[in-house]
């Protein structure tokens, strides 16, 4: 938390105070000699760390109304520096206030231009505060803020004058829309309660005809005049202060206010210091008088407490992540124990439900896979018996075939068995392949056409199994069209029995 | 606003302070989500295994029946000699056994090296096969029937025939060939179960 140190100082002298919450403790009070200088420079040496507002009540200040044209930027900004050069004669401490454009075609801005003209009562204090690297937030004067004191009071007057006391001197302030247009101090002469009231009258109707005969008010308007005492001194003031055509009075009771304004430091006197320090502390206006190089130490100071904050909410922000991080990790740890505590139990239950099984050291996949690998090499598991049958059945019925070789084989009829040593066998075959080798033996007349006729015959025989497929390989004689066809006269070679092959697969019943 | 030297000297400890709260923040983070990371990852590998031993609960209560069926063939091969080495001994003896109860007149036969049928990871049982190829002298194709069916009924192996390549003899008269009217020659595959890392025998 910054702590935040008020600067009140007037034409005589400058008074220290330390805000917290509400409460204003004064702290120190400096005179405007060298040497007390000197001693507040080490007051704020001592207090660097704190955030400083200087409010200044002094009688050298100036109010200006301006027209500037329609402008933007860093042409504005010119222009506007221009003017307060013009008319306060180049003080550093000055603040222009846009009230709003005109409402016409060239949409002229209306600008209220104040400052603080008497400079060089400021410079050894700036000095100072500059000498310490004290961060300055801003100058601002009691006039400034006549109009968020009523505001806060709830007193929303288009047009109105305030009266304070402040010092040994009354404040006058003439407020448009909670912006102060002109403001003056008076010197009070007589400090006793008749004398404040009396005092506040006078000054009243002084105010009021200066403004009418500057023209910023009609001679026939009637404007509310607020008046801010003390408890002890309203009755006073109330019977002093009289309306008249002009002016309606209201006598604001400043503890009552001060309550109003959430200050726990009750003025004890007619004094509103207290109450326009509160305002600064709590509400201060966005316009200030001292330039950009016063506050210079109070930006590195801004800087310091964004870097501080930035590491902060990062780290606060890493706290908060982490600590959702580790909820989740806490709540999946706690699933995870759930998990294991069900798997323990579940597993339980398998060996439980397993320990009913006949115990032969292997898992249930691995039984399972063995088995069904069992079962399909089991199916692979043939025997040339049945294949024998059906060739012999056929060679009963047929006398002139003479078998010389009989080749079964189990795998796909267009390769011939593996018979290799060193590489795994395929053990998938789904057909029986027979390759029968034989001979045609005819009575030696026999003529060429009875010969193909009884291995046709034979082929039929074999083919009357629907699963056998029956393909001659080798024919007894070579008539196929693509063959060389030869022959002669002589018998030799008729009366000779004639080769033949087949090959007969049949599809393996599964 | 201008930063000067001065300026950037007065901000450099307040500079530090805060790299040193982004990083305690980040690492703050970091080690949380890790921790947090850890946690789920843990936690899935816990669910899987749950999921994985719930699934193999329902799987042996539903096919109860299936797996006491399943061990029961698995005893009948362990009874059988199937499983486990191979016993090349009681195989020799057998054929001569069986070559003397047929009453062939000549045998001669080839077993080859063991080869795994399957590829399995780590200890798991796979089938194995020896390659064995046979020459028989035959009196009858019959002799080569029984000859083969004795052999898948006694043989400590499953025994697979491939091939059977039966032709009459070159020459009946050969000295060697005895009574034989056919010759036959067949290959086929003997098929035990064993551990796959176990020590094969010569």
């Amino acid at each position: 938390m910054i702590n935040r140190r008020l600067l009140y100082l007037n034409t005589h002298r400058l008074t220290a105070y330390v805000w917290h919450s509400g409460t204003l403790t004064q702290e120190a009070v400096f005179e405007m000699r060298e040497e007390e200088h000197r001693r507040f420079t080490e007051y704020l040496r001592v207090h660097r760390n704190s955030h400083f507002q200087m409010l200044a009540n002094v009688s050298e200040e100036g109010y200006l109304l301006e027209t500037i044209p329609f402008l933007r930027g860093a042409d504005r900004q010119t222009l506007i520096t221009r003017k307060i050069g013009q008319h306060f004669l180049g003080t550093p401490l000055a603040s222009a206030a846009s009230l709003g454009f005109e409402k016409d075609r060239r949409k002229n801005e209306k600008l209220l231009l104040s400052a603080l003209t008497n400079p060089a009562h400021f410079t050894p204090w700036l000095k100072c505060i500059e000498d310490a690297d004290a961060p300055l937030a801003g100058i601002y004067t009691v006039a400034q803020l006549g109009g968020t004191l009523l505001h806060k009071l709830r007193r929303p007057a288009t047009r109105c004058l305030l009266l304070t006391l402040q010092d040994h001197s009354i404040r006058e302030t003439y407020l448009v829309n909670g912006q102060t247009h002109f403001s003056r101090m008076a010197p009070l002469n007589d400090s006793s309660i008749a004398g404040i009231a009396s005092s506040f009258a006078a000054e009243a109707g002084k105010l009021l005809q200066y403004l009418i005969g500057q023209r910023l008010i009609g001679r026939n308007d009637t404007l509310p005049v607020y008046v801010l005492a003390h408890p002890q001194a309203s009755a006073a003031v109330r019977s002093a202060c009289r309306d008249s055509g002009n002016m309606i009075f209201e006598i604001l009771d400043s503890h009552q206010q001060a309550r109003q304004i959430n200050l726990k430091s009750l003025p004890e006197n007619s004094r509103s210091d207290l109450l326009f320090l509160q305002l600064l502390a709590t509400a201060p206006p966005r316009q200030q008088y001292a330039s950009e190089n016063h506050r210079h130490d109070y930006r590195i100071s801004q800087i310091r407490y964004g870097l501080i904050t930035l590491g902060a909410i990062a780290l606060l922000g890493g706290a908060l992540f982490a600590a959702k991080e580790i909820l989740l990790a806490h709540n999946l740890q706690e699933e995870t124990l759930e998990f294991n505590t069900r798997a323990a139990e579940t597993d339980w239950r398998y060996r439980e439900v397993s320990a009913t099984f006949p115990q032969i050291g292997i898992d249930n996949d691995t039984l399972r896979r063995i088995t069904t690998r069992h079962g399909e090499l089991l199916a692979q598991q043939r025997q040339p018996g049945n294949a024998y049958r059906i060739i012999g059945n056929a060679l009963n019925q047929s006398p002139a075939i003479y078998l010389e070789g009989l080749d079964w084989r189990v795998g796909d009829p267009a390769n011939s068995a593996n018979t290799n040593n060193n590489s795994a066998p395929s053990l998938n075959g789904r057909d029986e392949v027979v390759t029968v080798r034989g001979l045609i033996r005819l009575e030696s007349n026999a003529t060429t056409r009875q010969t193909l006729a009884a291995l046709e015959n034979f082929v039929q025989l074999l083919a009357v199994d629907r699963n056998n497929q029956v393909k001659v390989t080798q024919q007894p004689y070579d008539i196929e069209s693509s063959q060389a066809l030869r022959g002669g006269d002589r018998d030799d070679d008729s009366n000779k029995p004639r080769q033949f092959s087949l090959q007969i697969t049949r599809q393996l019943a599964p | 606003m201008k930063l000067t030297l001065r300026d950037l000297v007065k901000l450099q400890w307040h500079a530090l302070l805060t790299i040193l709260l982004l990083i305690v923040a980040g690492a703050l983070g970091y080690w949380s989500q890790q921790r947090a990371h850890q946690a789920n990852t843990a936690r899935i590998t816990a669910e899987s295994n749950l999921q994985q031993i719930d699934k193999r609960l329902r799987q042996v209560r539903t096919e109860e029946q299936e797996i006491k069926e399943r061990t029961s063939l698995f005893q009948q091969l362990e009874k059988s000699g199937i499983t486990g080495e191979e016993k090349r001994l009681e195989w020799i003896e057998l054929l001569r056994d069986l070559q003397r109860q047929i009453r062939l007149s000549g045998m001669n036969y080839e077993f080859g090296p063991q080869l795994a049928l399957e590829k399995v990871e780590g200890t798991a049982f796979a089938y194995h096969s020896s390659h064995l190829r046979i020459q028989l002298s035959l009196l009858h194709e019959e002799d080569l029937l029984n000859f083969l069916q004795q052999l898948q009924q006694r043989a400590k192996a499953m025994v697979l025939v491939r091939s059977c390549r039966v032709s009459r003899p070159v020459t009946i008269n050969d000295p060697n060939a005895g009574m034989a009217q056919l010759s036959a020659e067949c290959d086929m595959e003997w098929v035990t179960l064993r551990r796959s890392t176990g020590v094969k025998q010569p």
